[in-house]
């Protein structure tokens, strides 16, 4: 299948990072899982600011948390203890449905597995989000966002039928589409080939720098991660 | 290639707009069901056999039903029978019917042996009726003729009428002679039909018919006879309803059975009452299976669907497959 990099390749603009009032705070952040063995402490009073139109790169082992940190920042996971903000707002107050609407407006997630449904084509994968925030013109939308992952051939097309790196292609465009204020990317390379990769990341980052979109990108790839703004390394549920 | 997704880089989504929830969901469903519904289609079948046999089995209950509803008096043969079992019934009860305004029929019913002028015998179920017999509906004979006419005498011989299987089975014909205990008969014809052949079925050999008045010259009915003695009567309509309980209550005695055409056939009713609860069972346990497979489905379904259902949760508000997740969405 067709991996191809959009014919006009997006230009990586430099996106000056707004410190003084990050767009995601974390303070004292904690999460610990039930085990057969007893409590398993995954992240241990994680601090952390994220800038408005940061990128930053989360490095570290299997097991140290980096996915944890992201689906707690996602709302996908509780946290035990501790606070998140996003834009100002507590997410870690918030209950099931309000993390729901707050994902679809402001949070976009990229999976190392894609997560694409199975029985929607290219265009409906894209437009779900859309749909399910009740915007009208979420069909164009998604056109939009898979024409500027070079996919607007692909439309019709059901996962199975494309490659990884179309796939990846489209959840990226899926994340895009709802224009979020805030990219979570965990390591959308490690699926693919380091081609295809490359060629992912490539268009990741071009998107995100056109959207002024924050970034941010777990990974174990310490090239990509040189390409972020700022980079952290967690170990052992702390950042090292 | 085009890259703008949206007008301003970094706005938050605005606020939605809103759409039709319902198509919205059916569009969901619609997608989803790209994956087919081969895996239910066991499930579908079961589901379909079950209601169909149940539905089958109940409509021809209700047809039966309503056939021996409307045809009970015919089927009864008057608007109340009363047996007498293995009893001659009282010239008391004839009075009572009659003063009544009754037309009454006597029947009397016993199983014997027919013999034909070549010695050949068959087992009969013999029926002797009045003049009066039938008082609802008609009999017919071949040759055509009345049926009092055809059982009446001639040539000093009462005539009998005889299914055509044992006219068959005797090789005899209209105008042949048979006898039948100690008289001897002149075979009037075939009995083609009898109207209350329901409630007098032949279980043991083919019917023959022959008259009362024939039935006492042929010295079948003795001591310990195994006959059995019926009285039907006719009323006007509005003594029909009230008829059977008064002859209940004025022979409480007695130990007859007296019917009314609601229960003019209590031995189908009981067949069908057996044979539809039988059919239902098998309906009911189709559905049973059907249901075990629809939840195996459901479970399959879920199963395969986690990771969508997942996905889709991050942007519903309430589990996207419930009906109430498109109606709290925003």
């Amino acid at each position: 299948m067709d991996d191809a990099i959009p014919s006009k390749p997006l230009a990586a603009i430099p996106i000056a990072a707004d410190t003084a009032t990050p767009l995601v705070r974390v303070r004292e952040l904690a999460l610990t899982l039930p085990s057969a063995a007893g409590p398993v402490n995954i992240l241990r009073g994680i601090d952390l600011d994220i800038a408005h139109g940061e990128a930053l790169g989360v490095l570290g082992p299997s097991g140290s948390g980096k996915t944890s940190l992201l689906m707690l920042l996602a709302g996908l996971e509780r946290a035990t203890a501790g606070t998140i903000e996003l834009d100002g707002q507590t997410i870690t107050s918030l209950d099931e449905d309000q993390l729901a609407r707050m994902r679809r407006s402001r949070i976009g997630i990229v999976f190392q597995a894609f997560h694409l449904i199975p029985t929607m084509t290219a265009l409906e994968n894209v437009a779900v989000p859309l749909e399910l925030a009740g915007r009208r013109d979420a069909s164009a939308r998604a056109a939009r966002a898979l024409d500027a992952v070079g996919l607007s051939h692909r439309v019709t097309h059901l996962p199975s039928r494309l490659s990884g790196g179309e796939q990846q292609r489209v959840a990226i465009a899926r994340a895009f589409a709802p224009e979020p204020r805030l990219l979570l990317a965990d390591e959308p390379t490690g699926n693919l080939d380091h081609a295809t990769g490359q060629t992912v990341m490539e268009l990741l980052f071009a998107l995100r720098a056109l959207h002024g979109t924050t970034l941010m990108l777990i990974t174990h790839d310490p090239g990509l991660a040189e390409r972020c703004d700022r980079r952290i390394r967690l170990a052992d549920g702390k950042i090292a | 290639m085009t890259a703008a997704v949206g007008a301003s880089p970094v706005q938050t989504a605005s606020a939605p707009e809103t759409v039709s929830i319902l198509p919205l969901a059916f569009r969901l469903a619609r997608r989803e069901l790209r994956g087919g519904v081969r895996g239910l289609t066991t499930v579908l079948l079961c589901l379909a056999l079950g209601v169909s046999v149940i539905a089958a089995v109940g409509s021809l209950r209700a047809a039966i039903d309503a056939g021996l509803a409307a045809d009970g008096r015919r089927i009864l043969g008057g608007d109340v029978a009363i047996d007498g079992g293995n009893t001659p019934l009282p010239d008391t009860l004839r009075g009572w019917l009659r003063d009544r305004g009754a037309a009454i029929s006597d029947v009397t019913l016993m199983r014997s042996l027919l013999v034909a002028p070549s010695g050949e015998r068959t087992l009969i179920e013999l029926k002797a009726v009045d003049a009066a017999w039938p008082l609802v509906g008609s009999a017919e004979a071949t040759p055509a003729q009345p049926i009092a006419v055809a059982l009446g005498q001639h040539d000093g011989h009462y005539g009998l009428l005889a299914d055509p299987l044992v006219l068959e089975r005797l090789g005899l014909k209209a105008g042949d002679l048979a006898r039948l205990g100690s008289a001897t008969f002149r075979v009037a014809g075939a009995l083609t039909t009898e109207p209350d052949r329901v409630v007098t079925p032949s279980f043991f050999g083919p019917r023959v018919l022959i008259s009362q008045a024939a039935l006492a010259e042929t010295g079948l009915i003795a001591p310990g006879t195994m006959a059995r003695y019926e009285i039907r009567a006719t009323v006007s309509s509005f003594a029909a309803t009230v008829i059977p309980a008064e002859l209940r209550s004025a022979f409480v005695n007695e130990g007859w059975r007296i019917r009314d055409p609601s229960q003019a056939a209590p031995s189908v009713s009981r067949f069908l009452d057996q044979t539809s609860l039988f059919l239902t069972l098998v309906g009911l346990t189709s559905l049973l299976v059907g249901g075990i497979g629809v939840a195996n489905g459901v479970g399959a379904w879920l199963d395969a669907r986690g990771r969508t259902i997942a996905t889709l949760r991050c942007w519903a508000r309430r589990p996207v497959w419930s009906w109430r997740f498109a109606s709290s969405r925003c």
